[in-house]
């Protein structure tokens, strides 16, 4: 089917133009209209994509929330520290809802941190990053145990593993519950690098965390 | 400057490294606007009440760190005291000097923040330690040209 191209006269253009200039103020004002309502729409589109996005984390929340064998509390951030030499946030949720210092902070993708304070409504999360946090943990596939610590940057360290130790890059480190705080078995990261030590009589290895430290917008609090 | 102003340039910069700062992080590290406040503060207040507004800064700050509470207290306060000493003796009206004794300062916090930590047991890797220190002292002191200029500009 042959497409009709729009006719193009002198006439039409001339109509065209001269209903441009009658129509001049009419325009404009509905163009100013138009540029209105497109900002609104644009400030509508730009509200509704943060409720889509905050909605897929909450059913990620949610669904590990009924997933898991722990009793969580949700929670938001809403501050971050101050200083360059800690990791951590603080959270919207208190004693007053059942928090309390030394509890467990995770999200969905894995152990995030560790409640060292705890306010009426707010609370205090140190990360796993934080060097002063250490979780005694498991390599998955072979059991070796080590103390995963933080290190101020993006990745974790896994501290004191003996000299023949089982373990390779892309193994999965999970908590080993040693530790009351933390339960068995949630998920911390992957192995990314392996080293010795400075002093020669232990391995390290360098754990990349499964949970984006620098990008938390919700945590769940685990509650024994 | 009066202290009423500057009182609420310290607030909405404490808020903002609070909330938003960490998006503009670089290198992973944030530039100190308390410490920034607490500087601004010794550059234009009488001696007195410069150490006493760089000691609630640090108890502002400290309020909301993870580690070592009272270190800021300390520090702020000592180095508000610094900068009254410093300034009496020699002319700091330029923004250049002021800058590079804002990066001996930060650098100087930073080092003496992180040595606490590694004596306190927290394991800090040499390069993360160095980086902090001093590309979180220059951060800071690069901000401090744009804090003055915003302030010349917008409030005085």
């Amino acid at each position: 089917m042959a497409v009709s191209r729009p006719p193009f006269s002198l006439v039409a253009f001339l109509q065209r133009e001269l209903g441009g200039i009658v129509f001049y103020h009419h325009n404009l004002v509905t163009n100013a209209r138009l540029k209105k309502e497109n900002e609104l729409l644009r400030y509508k589109l730009n509200a509704w994509n943060e409720t889509y996005l905050e909605n897929t984390r909450l059913k990620e929340n949610l669904s590990f929330k009924q997933k898991s064998a722990f009793r969580v509390i949700a929670a938001r951030v809403i501050i971050r520290p101050a200083d360059n030499w800690s990791s951590g946030l603080v959270i919207d949720k208190g004693s007053s809802q059942g928090i309390q210092k030394g509890l467990a902070v995770a999200t969905c993708l894995g152990l995030a941190g560790r409640i060292v304070e705890a306010t009426d409504s707010t609370a205090k999360v140190m990360l796993l990053n934080d060097p002063n946090l250490g979780v005694s943990s498991l390599v998955q596939r072979s059991r070796q145990e080590g103390l995963v610590c933080g290190t101020l940057g993006a990745n974790l360290m896994m501290k004191y593993l003996p000299e023949d130790a089982d373990i390779k890059l892309g193994d999965t480190i999970i908590s080993s519950g040693l530790n009351a705080t933390y339960p068995k078995g949630l998920l911390i990261g992957k192995v990314v690098d392996i080293g010795k030590d400075f002093s020669g009589l232990s391995r390290f290895a360098v754990i990349k965390p499964a949970v984006d430290l620098s990008n938390i917008e919700e945590v769940l609090v685990i509650v024994p | 400057m009066k202290l009423s102003t500057l009182a609420v340039i310290a607030l909405a910069l404490g808020l903002f490294q609070l909330t938003f700062l960490h998006y503009f992080k670089v290198f992973g590290v944030q530039p100190d606007l308390f410490l920034i406040s607490a500087i601004l503060a010794s550059f234009f207040l009488p001696a007195r009440r410069a150490i006493i507004f760089s000691l609630a800064l640090g108890v502002f700050k400290d309020a909301f760190i993870l580690s070592a509470f009272g270190l800021d207290i300390l520090l702020f306060s000592l180095w508000s005291f610094l900068i009254v000493k410093i300034t009496r003796k020699v002319s700091l009206e330029d923004n250049l000097s002021r800058t590079l004794l804002v990066f001996i300062i930060a650098l100087l916090h930073n080092a003496i923040h992180g040595l606490v930590l590694v004596y306190s047991g927290s394991f800090i890797p040499p390069g993360i330690f160095l980086r902090t220190v001093f590309w979180g002292g220059l951060y800071t002191a690069l901000v401090l040209p744009l804090m003055l200029r915003i302030i010349k500009v917008r409030i005085l």
